[in-house]
């Protein structure tokens, strides 16, 4: 991320001083923030679930817009569907990404409905709740760290974790995410016959 | 309008299909000729120009333009050798080939100028001739191998300026534009966007007018107060104040009045564009009817042939406007109606002799709007039914003594699948098919089929379809807190019911409706949500045709009509549920399918 810290320390300057003083910290700070751009090969928009913060490619990201109203669907097989919300005029079918990444199954647990990411793959729209969005993150793929043991019993849902800064993020695979939509419901909705 | 060739019924659209199919093709030629001369994949490449020349050859045959007929016949020939290794295709050859297609790309605007046109369909053709003998080109023609720069394609004839000359510019009634299905339905979804944010306005004011209210009985207020203090002994300050007070509530109130004004003006016309370009849209989905009846004077008339039968086909309302997937959606249910009408409606010659009726049997298509409904119906002045043999053919059909059965019921049974008067199976009917799947069309585009029989004199068949199926008329219901649609074409009444009207039967809930019991069963339980149990249970009773059933729902809410999306194919087939739409507010709906409903109610047993 970009070193935001304030250009001076409080010291009061004057006349080129000045100049060559911010000239020279500005000089510094641009290097160290080309050589970090220079290795990286990819971005990620970082966002929060509860307390864990995830990612997803920059690229598949449509729009972040305020949570709509999501309109459940009965009897659908699958639980990580939470119905369709209004999109431009549109029906947007949305998912629960907690519930995908199976996100510890407490039922009292509620939707993250701070933002709506509205991802973007291969021509196909998908919504996904969320909480905080964090904001956007450059890095190179060679430097994640593979996913931990349990994590990634989850099936190639997440590509690795993004170590930056003092903040550990997931970073999830669209693929895989649009993917699992296709697959055959594992539970039935259980219709009364 | 009578069945007369099919040039006088199309005119001028025929001629913008000839340019639009010549502009593909021609399209498709050039890519091929590059990839002859290219020498990549040359087989594709001949197969594809081959076709292509077939293909223009067959539609300058039909809007009678003769000298593409020929060159495109001539290409033609040039390319049959070359596939069988006859002859083989050089530059010069390809040179010429390419020529012709400049020729056939150009030939779409009707050329004014006949005498030059005929001097180069002849030249064009001889060359094309020397290519199919094999013969290479002659000193003159080997100086100017070029065939220039492939022209752009026709131009559009409604914007050329008429040309003097022999020929006059046919007037192109329809100008055709490619706009992808995907693009309108974007559009569709912008426009009920724009539609429900316009609705917003209106709320708005309404909150704005309470407002208002709320500040004139403040000034009303002040002035009472005001007219109080007129008559006690207060400083003159505090009279001044209060004067100060009510004229800048009067300031307020004149300024928010103002303001309220312009934003209902503002409102009528936010609502009224969006609203037009709503209507707009959706009339861009439409097609005349035309598009598919100008096929069946023919089919007819082959028809009538085989089976030995003297038929006339009279049409009419061929410009009525369709939405272009219910005409594609009925497409094949009017085609089993007529072939029904002339094998079974129609009679023999000899047959209809003896009846005393003209030799030639009379079959009606008509289509029109009527009450803001699609109406088709096919009639024939044929046998009609045998109402006898019918009552016969029915019995084992209907739960009842046939005896009992009205004319109605045992017309519905026509309609069972695999029902049919017809001894045997020919190759035109008698499977009892035809009508089911008429029955069924009408049915999935939430509209009716109606059947009147005159025996002896013949049958009527009415179809009663929405104008569009991107459209539906529904009651609103919640459930849960969560908006469903019941099609009105489908729901009978709603009804309030108390305990007291539910009784069991057989294990499940029924009522009273009209002289039957009817099923009942809470939507909560069948989409599997959590159960209420109010004191009174609002039902609505869903089947225009019997079987019924009541749907019982939290609250009815109004009735709409709604845009009709179609559900997300990744969240497969949801039972009860037909697809989707938004509200004027934007809130997203379910449509219910109310015939799967019914089964579901049937099923369910009580709890």
């Amino acid at each position: 991320m970009a070193d935001l810290s304030p250009l001076s320390d409080g010291t009061t300057w004057s006349g080129a001083d000045a100049l060559n003083h911010f000239a020279g910290e500005f000089n510094s700070r641009l290097a160290k923030y080309k050589e970090h751009y220079a290795e990286t090969d990819s971005s990620a928009l970082l966002f929060r679930l509860g307390r864990e913060i995830f990612a997803l490619p920059t690229a598949a990201v449509r729009e972040v817009v305020p949570p709509p109203k999501i309109h459940s669907v009965p009897n659908v097989g699958k639980r990580s569907i939470l119905g369709l919300a209004n999109y431009q005029g549109e029906l947007l079918l949305c998912v629960s990404l907690p519930r995908l990444i199976k996100l510890r199954e407490e039922r009292d647990t509620p939707e993250p409905s701070h933002r709506l990411l509205v991802l973007s793959w291969h021509g196909s729209l998908l919504g996904c709740p969320v909480g905080q969005v964090l904001g956007v993150q450059r890095f190179c793929k060679r430097n994640l760290n593979p996913p931990p043991e349990g994590l990634d019993a989850l099936g190639g849902l997440v590509l690795g974790i993004l170590d930056g800064e003092g903040q550990v993020a997931a970073v999830l695979s669209v693929d895989t995410l649009f993917a699992s939509l296709h697959e055959p419901a594992t539970q039935t909705g259980g219709q009364t016959t | 309008m009578r069945s007369g060739s099919m040039d006088e019924a199309g005119g001028g659209s025929l001629q913008e299909m000839f340019r639009l199919e010549l502009e593909s093709q021609c399209a498709l030629m050039n890519e091929s000729l590059l990839a002859l001369e290219n020498k990549t994949q040359p087989q594709q490449a001949l197969q594809n120009l081959m076709r292509a020349a077939h293909s223009i050859k067959g539609v300058a045959r039909i809007v009678k333009n003769r000298s593409a007929e020929r060159i495109a016949h001539a290409m033609e020939d040039c390319l049959v050798l070359a596939q069988h290794g006859a002859i083989s295709l050089g530059t010069w050859d390809l040179a010429v080939l390419q020529k012709a297609a400049n020729f056939l790309t150009r030939s779409g605007v009707p050329d004014g100028a006949s005498g030059t046109l005929a001097t180069e369909v002849t030249r064009l053709l001889a060359v094309l001739e020397k290519v199919s003998q094999g013969e290479g080109p002659d000193a003159a023609e080997v100086e100017n191998p070029s065939p220039g720069p492939i022209p752009p394609p026709a131009p559009d004839p409604a914007a050329a300026a008429p040309l003097a000359g022999q020929l006059a510019v046919v007037p192109i009634r329809d100008k055709f534009l490619r706009v992808t299905a995907e693009s309108l339905n974007r559009l569709m979804g912008y426009a009920g966007d724009s539609l429900a944010e316009s609705r917003w306005l209106q709320t708005f004011l309404d909150s704005m007018l309470k407002t208002a209210k709320q500040q004139t009985e403040a000034e009303y207020l002040l002035e009472s107060v005001q007219a109080l203090i007129a008559r006690t002994e207060v400083p003159e300050n505090v009279r001044a104040g209060m004067a100060d007070l009510a004229r800048q509530l009067a300031g307020a109130n004149k300024i928010l009045q103002n303001g309220i004004t312009e934003l209902q003006a503002h409102e009528r016309r936010a609502s009224q564009v969006s609203h037009r370009l709503y209507m707009e849209v959706l009339r861009a989905r439409m097609r005349p009817f035309s598009d598919i009846s100008n096929a069946f004077p023919r089919m007819i008339r082959d028809l009538a042939l085989s089976l030995g039968k003297e038929v006339r086909l009279e049409m009419s309302g061929e410009n009525t406007q369709v939405d272009r997937e219910v005409l594609a959606a009925i497409e094949t249910a009017l085609v089993h109606l007529l072939r029904n009408a002339i094998d079974h409606g129609c009679e023999t010659p000899e047959e209809r002799r003896r009846a005393g009726k003209p030799e030639e049997c009379c079959v009606r298509l008509n289509a029109k709007h009527k009450a803001g409904m699609l109406e088709v119906s096919v009639s024939d002045d044929g046998a009609g039914v045998d109402p006898t043999l019918l009552r016969k053919a029915a019995a084992p059909h209907l739960k009842q003594a046939a005896a009992r059965a009205t004319d109605a019921e045992l017309l519905d049974v026509l309609l069972l699948p695999g029902f049919t008067l017809k001894r045997k199976v020919t190759e035109i009917s008698g499977r009892g098919v035809g009508l089911d799947l008429v029955h069924n069309v009408a049915r999935r585009l939430r509209g009716s089929l109606r059947l009147e029989n005159d025996p002896g004199r013949g049958m009527r068949f009415t179809l009663q379809l929405p104008l569009t199926i991107s459209v539906v008329h529904a009651l609103t219901v919640t459930v849960c807190d969560e908006l469903y649609a019941i099609p009105l074409l489908q729901a009978e009444r709603v009804t309030d019911l108390l305990p007291e009207h539910i009784v069991s039967i057989q294990g499940k809930r029924h009522f009273r409706a009209g002289k039957d019991h009817v099923p009942l069963a809470a939507a909560r339980e069948i989409f599997n949500y959590p159960a209420h149990d109010p004191q009174t249970l609002t039902v609505v009773v869903l089947g225009e045709r019997k079987p019924r059933a009541g749907l019982a729902v939290d609250a009815l809410t109004g009735e709409r009509e709604l845009v009709v999306h179609p559900l997300d194919p990744r969240l497969g087939k949801i039972p009860g549920i037909s697809g989707a739409a938004l509200m004027d507010d934007g809130s997203p709906i379910l449509i219910i399918d109310p015939e799967e409903m019914i089964q579901a109610i049937v099923r369910t047993r009580s709890s």
